[in-house]
């Protein structure tokens, strides 16, 4: 692939403003309610009843050939890139083979629940109960991993020790080839699947299954093809009954592209936006996997983009829209999840984590004329999807962070901020070759991947805070009284702090080999019973090696856990250690009882901890190395495991909205936490303990080793005043430059607006950090009294 | 000074965006001769440690009376606590004791070397951004050697990174002048034109302050003007007019900055237990502040909100 770095950058982009066309995108999106279809359910459980007895390969096969067979064509108004992965933007098919249990026992809940409510008509609901959700009893993956799952791990599960997101979804962490569909195009697969199967050992006991495997990736190439064709002959269906011209025109331009791709390997700039939806959606219909990750998108399409700049097919304003118009595509995606696990990632956007910037393979900066429409499309659109990564490189040049940083200050979160040298050095130590390390990208929140060839399948959480409360409760679990763990002592007998560490960490090592078997058994049942022929074929080596993906066929596989709490437990060590051993203020017994009470009539002690223990997140350096050691000790236990098909374990420290569920499940903590209360995010300090401001708390942050883990995950707020004029752009940068020069791989920007005041408002002990600043003055938010809160919510609300 | 001296600080901050140039540090030293009826700093205007007490976050639980050796501190009639400043010697015992954080002492004594360990520790965002040490208050030249040798000796340091103060310039010109070699930029306060106005707003007249002013412009000092914006009090065209008349005559500054009115300090007052004198007072509307913006820029200044 051409490389970037050599086009000089054109950030200026002369339209400032979304077209019509995309503004009603954006409305149509907005003003349809998010429903689930059955349609994807009825054509998998119709194929799967008749291909009882067939092998697996071939059954999954077909089951993808038949769901896009029968899936209903919709082109919406006004689209320049169509296609849809169900009836409505913003629809959810239903994966029964995967789990359906959880939607049966909440069909009729689903539109009501509190987090991502979906419609269900009646019509689904029918179609649903009778012709799906009986055939799948005991056939489900969910079902397979139920049967399994040994009752000791069930009970950590259940608890909230370790989780594994695999029973409601299927592995996913998918960062997919999808430069290869742009440079070879279903045809040129086909090619490597003949030429692949050419190579074949005849006689290798195992040929028979690679053989299949082969034939199931041709069989799914093939019918997306026929998918394509589908789309194609719709739009010329509309275009016939299309009184404007102009209209009509798209329409037969929009099926001229897919009549080649994907099935010929794509031309020019709009080609290779359909090519790559297309490619996108039949990974979406194949598997509810977690997170379908674009990757390096402003890599793999620039060349595209350039061609047709220069050919003069498209002008920079057209094919600006052009992208416009697939954020709006990217939008309409989200999955219906068991309630459970919204609650660990509760929202509708769907991890399709898009990056720009970063490193080319060579090592310079890689930042592109299409980096800067991406960043564009954020400001046009203000869509929550896709999540937009921006990966910062000691080269990356000055110019493109700024433009992040304006783009930042809009208050949508975006772009996340990466450090892309920490994650190549990360890459690297995790056996990546230099090249493919520069050329990876973060996928799902945090974690980094090799686009095309890489299994990074994190496997769920592991809540560090339960494994603290079951080392000061001799491994009984202290809501509910049952034994999690191991019996590593009475507390009241710990007569150093490091006896509390040692029993922290035969809970950790406990857990960690748990959760290790628990992923083993999930992955086994996945690669026995859930092929994923799609997903292998853009997905290098599956296909040269004849070995599914789930199977482990991907050139490079690494394991990993998320560690969840890191800050809640440095804080609750550091509370310990200053209170029950240095000051000795409280007995063991005492603080004991304190959390089997959840500090009922203790909130003068309670409150002690809070506020008299030095905590993680101020550049303490005692209590900094509390999360240091908290760190080393879960990394130390993890990376010593292997997968049951050879990857290494490592760490990463991510939550997306783990800490919330898991708190729930996790009693009082020492820092003086509550039970059921949150946990700390990612590498964050506790809500409302770090009280030195941003500069101190990425100092404590970046005191991890980052490059050590598969990702890290740091929010900070920040208020609008901090950003008010360009030169404040500038400030933010150097900030930003400032941390990552100090190892920090993450940080995601929050601007203090309405909704964080109010939830400040609400919960004023989550915000006690929270400083508002206007010229010359500064106080704690919480502090204040409603009156003056009100004032400084409308001063936020008009950017003051 | 010796080394080792001590000054009155009453907060250090990191990421400092707008008093000055880049990610700063501002030292914010305690103790000011100005009583302005609109500062939103009150903790910051006695030359003295005080101790607060901070209604919303106190539990009741009476550790503070059991610590107090000075019996500085008493239940009050509302049921809150009150600290008797005639009595409180500052000793932070009613601090450490208290669980709610709901007690504060605002202003420690620090060395010099305290501080500069602290500022340092930013080093590398300045250095990321071209920031520096702020130094503020309070009143910085109110604590002159300390001021001057937290200065130069940060300089000296940090290799010739930025420094600026933010003064009200209500000093001698001595304390000025010894602090000029040291320092790249004041952030020069103008709170009204006319010495009697400036007495009932601030409790002093300006007479010294534009001397200064004038005398730091002549000596070739790099002078950002900083106004407060206080409706009708001094943001009429006849103050206005006045005051870029004298800004323009001091002919080497370039640039104001507005800061409007706002009454987010008031709270401070009452945990201090002091009257806020502009009690009631609405926030500056945009309106006004534009038309003094509009008004000023017309002089030919480079017109900042906020800084
Ligand atoms: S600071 Fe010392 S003297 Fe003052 S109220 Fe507190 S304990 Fe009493
Ligand atoms: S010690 Fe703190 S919380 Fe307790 S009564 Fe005194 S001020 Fe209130």
């Amino acid at each position: 692939m051409k490389t970037a770095a050599a086009d000089t950058p054109r950030p200026e982009n002369p339209a400032h403003h979304p077209t019509p066309r995309v503004v009603r995108g954006i409305e149509r999106n907005r003003n349809t309610r998010p429903e689930v279809h059955a349609h994807r359910a009825v054509s998998v459980t119709r194929s799967f009843r008749e291909t009882e007895g067939e092998p697996i390969a071939l059954r999954r096969a077909k089951m993808l050939a038949r769901v896009l067979d029968e899936h209903p064509v919709v082109i919406q108004e006004g689209e320049l890139i169509v296609g849809m992965k169900a009836l409505t933007p913003r629809g959810s098919p239903v994966y029964p083979e995967i789990n359906c249990s959880w939607l049966e026992r909440d069909l009729d809940r689903l539109a009501t629940r509190k987090d991502t409510p979906f419609h269900v008509s009646e019509e689904t609901k029918h179609i649903l109960r009778t012709e799906v959700f009986p055939f799948w009893k005991g056939r489900q993956i969910a079902d397979r991993i139920e049967e399994a799952v040994p009752e000791e791990i069930r009970r950590a599960d259940e608890r909230g020790v370790i989780y594994n997101y695999f029973r409601s979804r299927s592995i996913g962490h998918i960062q997919a080839g999808y430069e290869k569909v742009l440079r070879l195009g279903m045809r040129g697969i086909l090619a490597e699947v003949e030429a692949a199967e050419a190579r074949l050992d005849r006689g290798a006991p195992d040929f028979a299954g690679r053989s299949r495997f082969l034939e199931s990736v041709a069989r799914v190439c093939e019918a997306v093809v026929r998918f394509a064709a589908r789309h194609a002959a719709e739009a010329r269906r509309i275009a016939r009954g299309t009184p404007d011209p102009l209209r009509r025109a798209e329409l037969e331009r929009i099926a001229a592209i897919l009549d080649r791709v994907p099935e010929h390997p794509a031309r020019g700039f709009h080609e290779a936006l359909q090519s790559f939806w297309i490619t996108h959606l039949v990974l979406n219909l194949e598997t509810p996997g977690h997170a379908f990750g674009p990757g390096r998108f402003d890599q793999y399409l620039h060349p595209f983009y350039r061609e047709s700049l220069e050919r003069g097919e498209l002008t920079a304003d057209e094919a600006q829209e052009l992208i416009d118009c697939l954020w709006v595509k990217f939008d309409e995606i989200t999955l219906a999840k068991d309630s459970g696990e919204s609650q660990t990632s509760s929202s509708y956007p769907d991890f399709q984590n898009l990056n720009i910037g970063g490193l080319t393979r060579t090592g310079r900066d890689a930042v592109n004329e299409l980096s800067y429409a991406c960043l564009n499309a954020l400001e046009h659109t203000r869509l929550p999807q896709p999540g937009l990564s921006a990966q910062i490189a000691s080269a990356t040049a000055p110019k493109f962070l700024l433009r992040c940083c304006e783009v930042l200050r809009l208050g949508t979160g975006m772009p996340a901020m990466f450090n892309a040298d920490v994650l190549v050095l990360g890459m690297v130590n995790r056996g990546k070759s230099l090249e493919d390390a520069r050329a990876s990208s973060l996928n799902g929140c945090v974690a980094g991947f090799c686009d095309g060839k890489d299994r990074m399948a994190s496997s769920g959480y592991f809540n560090l805070a339960k494994a603290l409360e079951l080392a000061l409760n001799d491994g009984v679990d202290r809501l509910t009284g049952e034994r999690l763990g191991p019996a590593t002592g009475n507390p009241r007998d710990f007569s150093r702090f490091e006896d509390v560490l040692a029993a922290f960490r035969t809970q950790v090592e406990h857990f960690v080999a748990l959760k290790v078997r628990y992923d083993d058994l999930v992955r086994t049942i996945y690669a026995e019973h859930c092929p994923v022929p799609f997903t292998s074929a853009l997905i290098e080596d599956c296909v040269a090696a004849a070995t599914d993906w789930h199977a482990g066929g991907s050139r490079y596989k690494i394991a990993t856990i998320s560690g969840v709490a890191v800050g809640t437990v440095a804080d609750a060590l550091s509370a310990i250690r200053t209170h029950v051993f240095e000051r000795q203020t409280v007995s063991m017994e005492r603080l004991i009882a304190a959390l089997d009470r959840n500090w009922e009539g203790d909130e003068a002690l309670r409150l002690a901890l809070v506020n008299q223990t030095p905590h993680y997140g101020n550049d303490d350096e005692a209590a900094d190395a509390l999360a240091v050691a908290v760190q080393e000790m879960f990394c130390t236990a993890v990376e010593r495991h292997t997968d049951c098909q050879g990857a290494r374990y490592w760490v990463d420290l991510l939550p997306t909205t783990s800490h919330i569920a898991l708190g729930e499940l996790t009693g009082a903590t020492p820092d003086g936490r509550r039970a059921g209360a949150w946990l700390s995010e990612g590498v964050s300090p506790v809500q409302g303990h770090d009280r030195r401001g941003p500069t101190a708390a990425m100092r404590s942050v970046a005191k991890l080793d980052h490059a050590r883990t598969n990702g890290t995950l740091l929010n900070l707020k920040i208020s609008p005043q901090a950003l008010r004029t360009d030169r404040d752009l500038h400030k933010l940068a150097a900030l930003i430059r400032g941390y990552f020069s100090q190892g920090g791989h993450h940080v995601q920007f929050n601007i203090v607006d309405r909704e964080i005041l109010l939830e400040a408002m609400d919960h004023p002990e989550r915000h006690r950090n929270l400083l508002i600043r206007v010229a010359g003055y500064s106080d704690y938010f919480t502090l204040l009294s409603r009156d003056i809160q009100l004032e400084i919510l409308s001063r936020a609300e008009h950017g003051l | 000074m010796t080394r080792g001296a001590t000054g009155l600080v009453f907060d250090i901050r990191g990421f400092s965006l707008h008093d000055g140039p880049g990610l700063r540090t501002t030292v914010f030293l305690k103790g000011c001769p100005l009583r302005c009826r609109w500062c939103c700093n009150p903790e910051s205007q006695r030359a003295h440690p005080e101790a607060v007490w901070i209604a919303e976050r106190c539990i009741g639980c009476n550790r503070c009376l059991e610590v107090c050796a000075a019996r500085a501190i008493a239940p009050a009639a509302d049921g809150g606590r009150r600290i008797d400043p005639g009595r409180c010697d500052a000793c932070g015992r009613c601090v450490e004791a208290c669980p709610g954080e709901a007690l504060q002492i605002f202003g420690r004594r620090m060395t010099v070397e305290a501080v500069l360990a602290q500022v340092a520790r930013d080093a590398l965002y300045a250095e990321h951004s071209g920031g520096g040490l702020t130094l503020s208050g309070g009143e910085p030249l109110a604590q002159p050697e300390f001021a001057l040798e937290l200065l130069r000796r940060y300089r000296r340091e940090e290799k010739g990174a930025h420094t600026a103060v933010e003064t009200s310039g209500e000093a001698d010109w001595e304390v000025l002048e010894a602090l000029l070699p040291e320092v790249d930029l004041f952030l020069y306060d103008l709170k009204h034109p006319d010495p009697a106005a400036h007495r009932r707003l601030t409790g002093r007249g300006n007479e010294r302050i534009l001397e200064n002013a004038r005398r730091l412009a002549d000596a070739g000092a790099e002078l950002v003007i900083r106004m407060p914006l206080i409706e009708g009090e001094n943001d009429d065209p006849r103050a206005l007019g006045a005051a870029a008349d004298f800004v323009a005559s001091l002919r080497v500054v370039r640039r104001i900055d507005l800061l409007p009115y706002h009454r987010l300090g008031e709270p401070k007052y009452r945990r201090l237990g002091r009257r806020y004198r502009l009690e009631g007072k609405p926030a500056a509307s945009p309106g006004r502040v534009e038309a003094a913006r509009a008004f000023l820029a017309g002089c030919g200044f480079e017109v900042r909100i906020g800084g």
